[in-house]
């Protein structure tokens, strides 16, 4: 029971004053995702990816490694940008809420190190 | 998390039948009822009525219904033109005014009549709207400006202008859009709605007011506003052929624009 007015609950604790920066990298991580999703889809199909020799050739040159770092960055962030809006939108529960947002940060991070860590492996190693 | 089913004691039943007399030409309609003042669960009652003596219009139909029927029915009504937006219900799983669904238009021989989607329910066809109407009043709907003019002048506005508004300042709150928006139902304790969110970009585009930064450092929040997911559902619904989502890509611009440029 609460005897708190009905616009007392819809301003509840007040707008945050952001939300844009989330929405735009949402975007602008999206058209990044077209160029290098296609280059990297491309090159790929191209390939013969049952030889893990010939992807590593592949991968070896400078322009094609940044390319698809740039794609497994951009995709990672994107995803965990996305995420979390699922998350927002039905997970209500807030302990869970947060939690499900802090694991997707974690994964986002872990996707970033370890396409850092192979693409470089592949490039100098 | 967000509720998918109905909880036991909101599970529809079927209801009672209600036969129209001597009707050669009659039309099924299917009524969701619950009162509050009993413990039953909602039902649908269904209406035989007889077409030759109703009305052309839903709202017809159900005054016809109250009138000479079923006399506990309970629905909102008032201009019965289209223009005060109290009989906005779900006819035929699209959310419209009753006063202006023709029953002709309507496809098959059944009429299925409920209160508009995912809000609590008064009684019958009465959706609770004081969280919608708090909601409107939030965005402060009336102009502000800090100016004061000439007692003897009125604020005047250029016909370009005017025209800003044309497209906004038909929305009568019946709340059909923002109802039938998924992102209101799972969140519309804190994302203000299509309907509210028109409103507000009503008076962002008004060219008399002088709070527009405040307006927008107001919606800017991830749930006053960027709970929209650009569905559409709320102009595809509009019973006066508005289009929220229009609006509400135009904040979401104005926002960028306050960022960016």
């Amino acid at each position: 029971m609460s005897y708190q007015s009905d616009l007392g609950k819809v301003k509840g604790l007040g707008s945050v004053k952001h939300g844009f920066g989330h929405w735009w990298m949402q975007r602008t991580s999206a058209v990044l995702l077209i160029p290098c999703g296609l280059f990297v889809l491309f090159s790929l199909t191209g390939l013969d990816v049952t030889t893990a020799a010939t992807v590593a050739a592949w991968l070896s040159k400078p322009l094609n490694a940044g390319i698809t770092l740039l794609f497994i960055l951009a995709a990672s962030y994107h995803s965990a940008l996305g995420i979390q809006v699922v998350i927002e939108d039905y997970v209500h529960h807030h302990v869970l809420n947060l939690t499900l947002r802090f694991l997707v940060k974690v994964l986002m991070i872990v996707t970033m190190m370890v396409g850092i860590y192979s693409v470089a492996t592949v490039l100098f190693g | 998390m967000a509720e998918f089913r109905l909880p036991k004691n909101s599970k529809i039943l079927k209801g009672k039948h209600h036969q129209a007399k001597d009707a050669s030409n009659s039309m099924t309609f299917k009524v969701y009822r619950w009162s509050p003042d009993d413990d039953n669960n909602p039902r649908t009652d269904t209406y035989e009525v007889d077409m030759d003596t109703c009305g052309p219009m839903v709202l017809d139909a159900l005054i016809k219904i109250k009138d000479e029927m079923d006399s506990t029915l309970t629905f909102r009504r008032s201009c019965r033109e289209g223009i005060c937006g109290s009989c906005a219900m779900n006819i035929n799983g699209t959310n419209t005014l009753a006063c202006t669904a023709s029953i002709k238009k309507m496809k098959g021989k059944e009429i299925a009549i409920y209160p508009l989607p995912h809000m609590d329910v008064v009684k019958d066809l009465v959706p609770d709207l004081s969280h919608f109407y708090a909601q409107y009043a939030s965005i402060k709907p009336w102009m502000q400006t800090d100016s004061v003019p000439l007692p003897d002048k009125e604020r005047l506005q250029s016909i370009e202008d005017r025209e800003k508004l044309d497209g906004l300042y038909e929305c009568i709150l019946c709340a059909c859009c923002q109802t039938s928006c998924p992102s209101y139902w799972w969140n519309g304790d804190r994302y203000l709605g299509p309907a509210v969110l028109l409103q507000a970009y009503r008076w962002l585009a008004d060219s008399r007011d002088e709070y527009t930064g405040e307006r927008l450092e107001d919606l800017e929040d991830p749930f006053k506003v960027y709970r929209c997911h650009t569905i559409m559902n709320c102009t595809n619904t509009c019973p006066k052929g508005l289009n929220p989502g229009k609006a509400i890509g135009e904040i979401k611009k104005m926002i960028a624009e306050r960022h960016l440029l």
